[in-house]
């Protein structure tokens, strides 16, 4: 049975995944570039991270069909410390993002992705278009007409060719066309060449010179931290969207453990540390490319077209590279989302954009997703407890009250519960029924213990009835009102 | 014996066991799950031939629509073709006088490998055809279905050839192993195989072995005549998969039983190649047995 499943996940769809691959290698390659230049090293570390993310990932990957390489994402994390400490310490960061990634993965982290709300997903994706997009913006410093007039004109073939034909990737067209009128003019726009070496050989293993020591701990953990968490997020993210695409499931722990395992060795091989990359991972997608054996050999001619055409590599201009990630960050930019938020509820805009701007304030889209997520669940809990009801009933005599309550009974919804009943009035007996209540937590406890000794002040008899199994569990337990010295520990609360 | 499992692509060969599947149902009292799986490869992996490599706005949710609607319509021909052939099939069985009230009608979408374990479990018998849809143009080869079925399945197969004849003479391939006590023990428990010519043969090595061949077909005659059976033996001898075939040919026999052979663990994943020789040679249906 396993050997049918690999089988399948290999080879059941080889010339769409062949074709594919050569298309989505042919588009890794300003990709990687581009964010090397990002990260501020040469543009070898990136591609050489490209071809072992990809190949590694095929094979442990838990998302067939899903590519990695060098992205926008891991590069930003890492320019300071590439700025500050050398390119060895990025290497040593990316082992250990390899083992937090492993480690997340053996904790089961991809369960965890359910408590990242739709909205966060949306403000990390937008946030990361946008990132992405402003990184290019360097590259257009202390330039001449040409580098715009050259970007535009990528930009037009990238956009407009598709329309003639589908047949050839727009974006290697453009490169192409932009690197031959830049050669064949003589115009004087920064290349490829200038930004750092590019690859002429196989990746060599090679051990990082840092002292190992908690002094490169210290200068590590922070970036490898964050690292690890960002990569796992987009890798997620990324299978969810493919999993939606393709109809197909993923084994999200595995493929933390995948990321894990190919960050490892790729930073052992002198590339950068990656992850998934959602705009390539759709291009994979159209392009036909569906199981393993898509990026696998996506990685494979990579490694080819990087070897054999290494010197034009060099010529070519980096205003094709802009354009072409001008259109990775207007591909990856959510706009559909911009249309509906007129619909959206206002907390879920106003998460999105937090995570946004505290992610474009920080360049850090962990941070940004972490208060995103902090964000939901404060929304969440003020929504839910909006929905506690208290409503009552005077007997004929005027000597006894029913409170009926309802509703999610815990520390955001406490002081609205108490505010709802009446210690004024003069009643011999107050019943109070939770049938249609939950008692979640110690403040819910303390209030329901409130409201029953203020009324035994009052000289009224309190009966509590109805209570769900786990609520009267919690009461049980925490409850002073049913034990003696009640009063005095009352004080305390 | 309560179940037959009749697996269909709707090709000719699958037509040949839709008479079988009647000529057993007829006489005696089964059900039969005619089934159709469709080949979840035919409906996932289609190509958009969009090689530009570029992205547009919102592209995923773009493709996500084009896909889902590409799916859809596949899946859409997909179904009616499954409910053709089912009904074909639930037709011809009605006529050939199965009471429809015997007949499941299960139309599966995935891989009919990996689903097969489920769906056999509730069954007693298999059949399936030799070869399938493909048979046209890879006349020589067995279908690749029917061989991982046969390989993996535990109930008995029955593989089903390209003609339809009434079962009258059995040949019964016995070698004294496990899979053909199964058999014997099958032969015991169906009626309707009973009364019907049963020609048992074993192929010996050599001629110095006959004795001990002679010797395996005493021990199981008397259980067999108890059963209602009249079997005649014989010793063969040369290649197995000729012999059988040939002796099978000269005695004009309906049907053939035998052992899969495979029970270690190394050969629990393939069939036994004299197995694999006799079902590419012979014309008649095989009744295989692990």
């Amino acid at each position: 049975m396993n050997a049918i499943t690999l089988k399948n996940e290999w080879f059941s769809n080889i010339k769409g995944d062949l074709l594919a691959g050569i298309v989505v290698a042919l588009a890794l390659i300003p990709e990687a570039i581009a964010f090397s230049i990002i990260a501020g090293v040469d543009p070898k570390v990136g591609l050489y991270a490209s071809f072992t993310m990809a190949i590694i990932t095929a094979v442990v990957g838990g998302r067939p069909g899903m590519v990695s390489a060098s992205t926008g994402a891991m590069a930003l994390l890492m320019v300071q410390l590439v700025k500050d400490h050398g390119l060895d310490y990025l290497f040593a960061a990316g082992i250990l993002t390899g083992i937090l990634q492993l480690m997340w993965g053996f904790l089961k982290v991809g369960q965890q992705m359910k408590y990242v709300s739709k909205s966060v997903l949306v403000g990390f994706v937008n946030a990361l278009a946008i990132l992405i997009f402003m990184a290019q913006l360097p590259q257009f410093a202390g330039v001449g007409w040409e580098m715009y007039a050259l970007v535009a004109l990528g930009l037009g073939i990238i956009y407009l060719l598709p329309k003639v034909t589908k047949a050839v990737p727009s974006p290697l067209v453009a490169i192409i066309v932009l690197t031959i009128i830049t050669l064949s003019l003589g115009i004087d726009v920064p290349t490829v060449g200038d930004m750092g070496e590019l690859p002429s050989a196989l990746p060599v293993f090679y051990l990082p010179q840092v002292p190992f020591n908690l002094e490169t701990l210290k200068i590590i953990f922070p970036t490898a931290l964050t690292m690890s968490i960002v990569g796992l997020l987009e890798s997620f993210l990324t299978a969810s969207v493919l999993d939606d695409l393709t109809d197909t499931g993923s084994d999200k722990n595995q493929e933390a453990k995948g990321q894990g395992i190919a960050n490892l060795v790729t930073s052992f091989f002198g590339g950068m540390a990656g992850c998934a990359m959602i705009g390539q991972s759709v291009i994979n997608t159209k392009s036909g490319g569906r199981q393993r054996l898509s990026t696998f050999s996506a990685g494979v001619f990579l490694l080819f077209f990087m070897l054999a055409l290494s010197q034009w590599l060099a010529q070519i201009p980096t205003a094709a590279l802009v354009a072409v990630m001008i259109m990775v960050s207007i591909g990856t930019f959510n706009w559909g989302y911009l249309l509906s938020l007129k619909r959206m509820p206002k907390s879920e805009t106003f998460v999105m954009l937090a995570t946004v701007s505290v992610t474009l304030v920080t360049q850090n889209l962990a941070i940004g997703v972490l208060l995103g997520v902090a964000l939901s669940a404060l929304f969440f809990s003020r929504k839910i407890a909006q929905l506690v009801f208290v409503k009552s009933e005077l007997s004929a005599n005027r000597l006894e009250r029913v409170y009926w309550v309802s509703g999610q009974i815990f520390f955001v919804s406490v002081n609205a519960f108490l505010a709802s009943f009446n210690f004024r009035e003069e009643l011999e007996n107050v019943v109070i029924d939770l049938s249609q209540a939950h008692l979640w937590d110690q403040s819910a406890v303390v209030a329901i213990d409130k409201v029953v000794l203020k009324f035994r002040r009052k000289g009224a008899d309190v009966k509590l009835v109805g209570l769900n199994a786990a609520s009267s569990t919690l009461l049980d337990k925490l409850a002073l009102h049913d034990k003696s010295d009640s009063f005095k520990d009352l004080a305390a609360h | 014996m309560k179940k037959i499992l009749l697996c269909t692509d709707g090709s000719a060969f699958a037509q040949v066991g839709y008479e079988y599947a009647a000529w057993w149902a007829n006489r005696m009292d089964m059900e039969i799950e005619v089934l159709y799986v469709t080949d979840l490869r035919k409906q996932k992996a289609l190509q958009t031939k969009d090689f530009s490599g570029s992205l547009g706005i919102d592209d995923h949710q773009t493709l996500l629509a084009r896909l889902v609607n590409l799916e859809h319509e596949t899946a859409k021909i997909n179904h009616e073709r499954a409910k053709i052939i089912l009904s074909s099939a639930c037709q011809v069985l009605i006529e050939k006088g199965v009471d429809e009230s015997a007949l499941h009608l299960t139309h599966e979408t995935g891989f009919l490998v990996d689903r097969f374990h489920d769906l056999e479990a509730q069954s007693d018998l298999i059949m399936l055809g030799k070869r399938g849809e493909t048979a046209g143009f890879a006349v020589e080869h067995l279908g690749a279905n029917m061989e991982r079925i046969v390989r993996s399945s535990r109930k008995p197969c029955l593989v089903t050839s390209r003609d339809f004849h009434p079962i009258e003479r059995i040949l019964f391939a016995y070698d004294g192993s496990k899979s053909c006590q199964a058999a014997l023990q099958f032969l015991a428990d169906t009626p309707v195989l009973k009364g019907l010519d049963l020609h048992i043969v074993t192929v010996a090595k050599s001629a110095s072995k006959d004795d001990d061949v002679i010797g395996l077909h005493k021990r199981i005659r008397p259980q067999l005549i108890a059963q209602g059976f009249n079997p005649a033996f014989k010793v063969l001898h040369g290649n197995p998969e000729e012999a059988i075939v040939n002796y099978a040919e000269i005695n004009t026999m309906h049907f053939l039983i035998m052992g899969t052979y495979g029970y270690n663990r190394i050969r629990h994943l393939v069939i036994g190649s004299t197995t694999t020789q006799v079902l590419r040679r012979s014309p008649l249906p095989v009744l295989l047995f692990r």
